[in-house]
């Protein structure tokens, strides 16, 4: 299962650990945290599913236990698919 | 430019009856209509030193508050009117100055949209503004008064006009609406203060206006640069305080008390985050008028 962006957002980060996102799909404004926002941007550019993100951001947050890793990816596509301002992309395809 | 003062109180009627009452509020002109006297009273008092504008001026916003027809008033009622229009219900004649003044705010929340607009009282302090979002009941309205007895320009009391992409503040100065236990905290901390009619028993209570074009540029229609941005909040329960806030988080709550970001769609959020960027923010919770006061100076000193 791979994860798109819901729309090609703007974000506004001032860099107090969280990030204004607009999405331009339902005109909508979040306050978001900074790691939700990296992978939002990210998903913003290209389809992944968990396993390549979970590649994208391990060497940009410290060593640790590698399921933690997963988990905090894993709750942070919940909240953004609850903010619906991300996708499944084969829900999007269809 | 003449003044509403250069009319004498006669003319003035006649004019409220007849061909209408051009009046240059900020960038706009407002034409009304009246046949109820505390509206002729009401603008005699609140307006006196606003500009009228010139027979030839386009007209942005036509509006008439009546009496119309035996039954209106027998019943002592009352309607607004936008451009011949009803867009609300028919009101009791007492309350009129209120629904006046409310019914002008409505015709910019509603119908202007080539500026970002803020719900927010705007003041200025040697050429430097700032801008005060809330909802009602915030106590920006009663903290706008108390500045305009100390010596601050008042833009508004209730929209910041910004262009998109700048950081001006467009003066759209009218009176000040105070609320309740609000009038007298005004009376007491200036017994000078000058109001208009009271309308009382409205949705919101008691409702007075207050002149507060003060200032000897009250009336200048130059944009003033915005320097900072403050979310105040009247409380007896917490201590006062003046504390600078993330950007981020003034930005949401500041587009949540605008009347148009959403509209506006991104470019909203591109002229919201310019503003941002280039104003400081705080939250001021206050009790005290004088305190509150003196920390609005400190924040421009």
């Amino acid at each position: 299962m791979s994860w798109r962006a819901a729309a090609q957002g703007e974000f506004y980060d001032a860099g107090e650990g969280v990030v204004v996102y607009y999405d331009p799909r339902s005109g909508d404004t979040h306050l978001i945290g900074q790691f939700a926002a990296f992978i939002l941007q990210q998903l913003g550019k290209r389809d992944m599913t968990l396993a390549q993100i979970r590649e994208l951001v391990a060497p940009l947050v410290e060593a640790g236990d590698d399921g933690e890793l997963v988990d905090s990816i894993s709750t942070v596509l919940g909240d953004l698919v609850d903010l619906d301002v991300l996708q499944r992309a084969e829900d999007a395809d269809d | 430019m003449p003044l509403l003062r250069d009319l004498s109180f006669p003319v003035l009627g006649k004019a409220l009856s007849g061909d209408g009452l051009p009046l240059q509020i900020g960038p706009y002109v407002y034409r009304l209509h009246s046949n109820i006297p505390v509206v002729s009273k009401g603008l005699r008092t609140l307006y006196a030193d606003f500009p009228l504008a010139q027979a030839d001026q386009f007209i942005d916003f036509e509006i008439s508050l009546l009496q119309r027809g035996l039954v209106q008033r027998l019943t002592g009622g009352a309607e607004f009117l936008f451009d011949q229009q009803s867009p609300f219900d028919a009101m009791d004649a007492k309350q009129c100055y209120a629904f006046l003044e409310w019914g002008m705010n409505w015709c910019v929340s509603i119908h202007m949209n080539e500026y970002l607009k803020l719900h927010a009282a705007v003041v200025a302090r040697n050429g430097a503004g700032v801008i005060m979002p809330g909802v009602p009941g915030a106590g920006k309205s009663t903290l706008c008064a108390a500045l305009s007895l100390r010596g601050w320009r008042v833009l508004s009391d209730e929209h910041a006009l910004i262009p998109p992409m700048t950081t001006e503040l467009v003066p759209l100065y009218r009176p000040v609406s105070l609320k309740n236990e609000s009038i007298e905290a005004i009376r007491a901390f200036s017994p000078d203060a000058v109001f208009g009619p009271e309308s009382s028993n409205t949705h919101k209570g008691t409702v007075v206006h207050l002149k507060a074009d003060l200032a000897q540029d009250s009336h200048d229609d130059a944009p003033v640069p915005a320097k900072v941005m403050v979310f105040p909040q009247f409380s007896t329960e917490e201590p006062q305080s003046l504390l600078q806030r993330p950007r981020t988080a003034s930005f949401v709550l500041a587009a949540y008390h605008s009347f148009n970001y959403s509209l506006m769609g991104v470019d909203g959020f591109h002229a919201m985050r310019h503003l941002i960027e280039n104003v400081a923010c705080y939250d001021l919770v206050y009790s005290d008028l004088d305190w509150a006061v003196q920390a609005m100076e400190s924040l421009l000193a």
